[in-house]
């Protein structure tokens, strides 16, 4: 394949462009996703709106500040500042709900100022600083962390963050895990690799993760590659992939196929008239799914793996990977099980992943203090090829190495 | 051929990953002259050719058998030899993942090491972008350069000789994102800076295994104006399944060690297999890899 078959991605392909599905991180902390329409306003509630126009043509992952009457600019970014440690300790700090020394109403008055622009975010924070009466008496680490705290609440950054893969699935994990089946960011990325997903990959995915992992598959192939996507009978509810941004170029590769499509004893295609667009791409995709040799399956779903696997298995071609997730271990474990007794599979594993973050500032660098308790587990396999009279002859003396568990 | 594209049948020449069982693999380049043997007998590479990829392959005395697989970047860096300390796929997937590589993407990888993440970086960026690697060690260096030749990937993998932590990279306004694996990365993050892209938004990955080097990059990477700095660690754990289960006691057949039927001679039904399966983890695991620390690095706003 030429250089010609996949152009280099268009500079502008990495700029916010409009109507493009983006990511905000706002000044809480919390992720939202947005679309840039222009003209519009973008309201982010308590930290105020901005024109959508302003943050058009900047490159992803800047961030902005929002002004006065509604716009935004680009500002910089916070960066890590060293801490001084001191004498202070909270020995004279008792909780004292008049440490504060603005009323409720004063405060409320100043992030109305803060919002109409006639005081800046820094003004408003300095204001509520000073009139916190044990403040002065903190160690510098809390004081740092008590001024952390107010920009969370009274912050006006927000940065735009480019929708790739890994940010669409931290959104989702944190926000709803249970639309993603509860897969994490790390295990998703183990599913990439052990699929050996890239630019050619003609890949088989069953996905009830609303389209996260065929959204894993669609961001590595390039336009040489195919997805084939299995879904239910009666609907499709890929929703990840209208956060993706994902060219017509790639789209075009992703075919759809339902359950009762898929095997080969199913019903005859019917051409109606006024359907013969979509008739043509799923027999287009029938042909696709059943020349078979595909590079690999991917399955993320709430059906029976071995199930999925007894229907699918025979269109993937020789040593090409088989990866199943499941967020519960034991799905897996009957499922690997069985794929053990199974002539076409080789070294079915299970894994379990482990991930853990880090607060890394200046002389406080510790593990967070919550972390996500479980990021799913994977069942991978091989494709094993078995043919003929003599292949099952050899198969017998394999199998008991397959079931005392030496393969 | 690329190295991670897949072809079905092996011919003469080919890459070729036997395998033996989980934890014994080895690679063979085919050259029908030659045998591969191990203490299940003799192979023939003659035999190996027309076979197709996955299938299995019995001595010549019929005696055992091997598996013959294609070679992924994944099963290569199981059968790579180890020059260095190699990255493992945890590892490898979270900062692919984090540095969101693709097709078209171009990267920079210091050093080279063994070449287990080369080829995984390649397999990602291919077929139109590109992998600057850089090594220091010169031996290395050329073992590493010879391998991407021989697996075809040298078109988009660009291998050079130098210690970017006292002369830089020498690439400017050129890379997507940047690893480091290097014993002081802190020196190369002020050339890393000119690498990048400078009118678009880069990712940087540094990889150390000690908590002194991550609070010293990450000083660093503040210091040369790299925002969004954080850092993790990615491990995995093996569940296994143990051969024996299912087996019952019942009044009538007190299992023995003479008479018990011996599972590992027959299939077990269904049933059997239903019934109370564990997992039970290995003895030991890796407990620790490397810590990953991610940047971004931001356009200069001047304008």
């Amino acid at each position: 394949m030429t250089e010609v078959d996949c152009p280099p991605k268009p500079l502008e392909c990495y700029l916010i462009q409009a109507h493009q599905p983006v990511i905000l991180k706002l000044p809480s902390g919390n992720h939202k996703f947005v679309k840039v329409v222009p003209g519009e306003y973008c309201n982010l509630g308590k930290f105020g709106k901005f024109q959508n126009d302003d943050i058009i043509g900047r490159p992803f992952g800047l961030t902005f500040e929002i002004i006065d009457r509604g716009h935004a600019r680009p500002a910089k970014a916070q960066t890590l500042d060293a801490v001084e440690e001191t004498t202070a300790t909270n020995r004279e700090i008792f909780d004292n709900p008049a440490a504060q020394q603005l009323s409720h109403e004063e405060i409320e008055q100043l992030k109305k100022s803060s919002l109409a622009g006639d005081v800046t975010h820094e003004e408003l924070i300095g204001k509520v600083v000073e009139n916190n009466l044990s403040f002065e008496q903190k160690t510098e680490f809390s004081k740092a962390k008590y001024i952390e705290r107010k920009k969370k609440k009274f912050g006006k950054k927000f940065t735009v963050v480019e929708p790739t893969l890994h940010n669409v699935c931290n959104l989702y994990f944190s926000k709803n895990p249970m639309k993603i089946r509860d897969l994490r960011v790390d295990t998703l990325s183990q599913v990439v690799t052990s699929a050996n997903l890239n630019a050619y990959s003609k890949i088989l995915v069953v996905d009830d993760t609303q389209g996260l992992v065929l959204s894993a598959a669609l961001s590595r192939i390039s336009p040489l590659g195919n997805v084939i996507a299995v879904h239910e009978s009666d609907s499709v509810s890929y929703d990840v992939l209208k956060h993706m941004n994902f060219p017509e170029s790639i789209m075009e590769r992703l075919h759809l196929i339902s359950w009762s499509r898929v095997s080969r004893d199913c019903a005859e295609l019917v051409s109606y008239e006024r359907r013969v667009k979509a008739y043509r791409r799923t027999k287009a995709t029938q042909e696709l799914l059943w020349g078979g040799n595909l590079d690999g399956i991917i399955i993320a779903s709430h059906y029976d793996p071995v199930s999925i696997l007894d229907e699918l298995v025979p269109y993937i071609g020789g040593s090409r990977p088989i990866v199943v997730y499941s967020p519960d271990k034991e799905t897996l474990l009957a499922a690997a099980a069985q794929l053990k007794v199974k002539p076409d599979y080789l070294n079915p594993q299970i894994t379990e992943s482990w991930m853990r973050e880090y607060q890394v500032l200046p002389g406080r660098t510790h593990p967070t203090m919550t972390m996500s308790a479980g990021g799913g587990y994977l069942l991978t396999a091989g494709r094993r090829l078995h043919i003929g009279r003599v292949g099952v002859i050899q198969l017998g003396v394999g199998l008991e190495h397959l079931i005392s568990g030496e393969l | 051929m690329p190295f991670f594209r897949f072809k079905d049948t092996i011919e003469e020449g080919d890459l070729v990953i036997v395998y033996i069982n989980r934890d014994n693999m080895t690679s063979i380049t085919v050259d029908r002259e030659k045998t591969y043997n191990n203490r299940y007998g003799l192979f023939t590479h003659k035999d190996m050719i027309g076979k197709r990829y996955g299938t299995m392959m019995s001595s010549s005395n019929g005696k055992g058998f091997i598996h013959l697989l294609f070679p992924t970047p994944e099963l290569w860096s199981l059968v790579v030899p180890h020059r260095t300390q190699i990255l493992y796929q945890p590892d490898i997937s979270y900062i692919s993942s984090y540095l969101d590589l693709k097709p078209g993407k171009k990267m920079i990888e210091s050093g080279t090491g063994s070449g287990s993440f080369s080829h995984s970086i390649a397999r990602s960026l291919a077929p139109n972008g590109h992998l600057y690697s850089f090594e220091f060690h010169e031996k290395r260096f050329e073992t590493a350069k010879a391998e991407f030749e021989q697996h075809g990937i040298s078109d988009m993998v660009t291998i050079q000789h130098r210690d970017v932590c006292k002369l830089g990279f020498g690439l400017e306004n050129e890379v997507d994102a940047v690893f480091l694996d290097l014993p002081a990365p802190w020196e190369a993050i002020p050339s890393a800076r000119t690498a990048f892209r400078q009118n678009l938004v880069g990712k940087l990955c540094s990889f150390s295994p000690c908590i002194e080097q991550v609070q010293r990059t990450c000083e660093a990477l503040s210091d040369n104006g790299f925002t969004d700095i954080c850092m993790f660690e990615v491990l995995v754990r093996n569940h296994d399944i143990p051969p024996k289960q299912g087996t019952k006691v019942n009044g009538t057949a007190k299992p023995s060690k003479s008479d018990a039927p011996s599972l590992a001679l027959r299939r077990l039904t269904q049933e059997e297999m239903n019934y109370q399966l564990v997992t039970k983890t290995p003895e030991e695991c890796r407990g620790h890899t490397s810590y990953l620390t991610f940047a971004t690095f931001i356009p200069d706003l001047s304008d």
